[in-house]
């Protein structure tokens, strides 16, 4: 589920640079679990990463590591969220009347 | 009622006054002092997630250390500048939250070098060879320590394998070494990803000198 959070937040917009600790926000994650799971999408080839391009000392801050999904990693992530999507319809579908989903109030 | 007079009059305003002025200045004080106090609490909250970070950052493989002590330090700063005025706790959090997963962080860059390493591998050498590379220390060990065994202890019979094999301090040797291989094999690749191949060498040369010592001990004891 964290990957699909993750996953999610990149794909809200897939074009722009996005760094760990505003991934981890927008994510809902602790920034611990966010850098392993960016790490693994970085080796699989679905996200690229590069240095923020700016001086250091003007700015008054490092630079940035920025985070961008490549074009096989938008299409594969958009995959996967459309199955979690379909299995969670159908887990709707298929539930026992009357009884609630975890996370969702009785009715 | 007796009148307080001039002096009396004085006096009690002269008292207040002196106490307005102590309670002011204690204020005060207390204000710069509690200020500094929490200069100082950012300042060491700051130091030590700084020195986190970078302890995390010696868990990653050697090739990303130095890329990911600069992005954790620079998303530390961005941290702090978020939380201007807030819990300057929060950013020792960030970093012991960033320590405790950083193995996981470096295990996927060294699941990836330990898979274009065997690719490398496949390439040079067939898969032949490359078991063959994989046993030989193995069976070289096993071929040394019947040796030593045979000419240290002078048993040249045929039930001399047999012996060999029963020898209880040759299984737990053997054990033992199996089992520091594959824990270096699972192990090495985050800490130092070049080690496998350097152990998987040495190791059955240091069991092999550990039986000569072995054998030389107990020929000295009889």
């Amino acid at each position: 589920m964290q990957l699909v959070q993750i996953l999610r937040a990149l794909l809200n917009h897939p074009t722009k640079d996005h760094y760990g600790l505003e991934l981890a926000r927008a994510a809902g994650l602790p920034t611990g679990t966010t850098y392993p799971i960016l790490a693994r999408l970085e080796t699989a080839g679905w996200l690229t990463s590069d240095w923020e391009d700016i001086d250091p000392s003007r700015e008054g801050r490092r630079p940035r590591r920025y985070y961008r999904l490549t074009g096989a990693g938008a299409a594969e992530a958009r995959a996967i969220l459309d199955r979690v999507a379909e299995a969670v319809i159908e887990t709707k579908n298929t539930r026992t009347p009357g009884r609630p989903l975890p996370g969702e109030a009785p009715a | 009622m007796r009148s307080l007079g001039a002096f009396g009059l004085l006096a009690t305003v002269g008292g207040v006054v002196l106490l307005w002025a102590a309670m002011a200045g204690a204020r005060s004080f207390g204000r710069r002092m509690g200020w500094h106090a929490a200069i100082d609490v950012v300042v060491c909250c700051r130091f030590a997630a700084e020195a986190v970070i970078r302890l995390a950052a010696r868990r990653m493989p050697p090739p990303e250390r130095d890329r990911y002590e600069k992005e954790w330090l620079g998303e530390l700063d961005e941290l702090q500048r978020s939380y201007e005025g807030g819990p300057a706790i929060s950013l020792v959090v960030f970093a012991i939250r960033i320590l405790v997963r950083a193995r996981t962080t470096g295990r996927a860059w060294a699941e990836r070098a330990t898979a274009a390493r065997t690719q490398k591998g496949s390439a040079d050498s067939t898969p032949g060879e490359r078991s063959l590379g994989r046993i030989s220390s193995y069976v070289s060990v096993i071929g040394a320590r019947a040796w030593v065994a045979v000419r240290w202890t002078g048993r040249v019979t045929s039930s001399c394998a047999a012996w060999v094999w029963k020898d209880l301090d040759f299984a737990v040797g053997l054990i033992l070494q199996t089992g520091i291989s594959i824990l270096v094999w699972l192990m090495a690749p985050t800490v130092f990803p070049d080690a496998v191949d350097l152990v998987v060498m040495i190791l059955p040369l240091v069991f092999v000198l550990r039986e000569v010592w072995y054998r030389r001990s107990l020929r000295r004891r009889r």
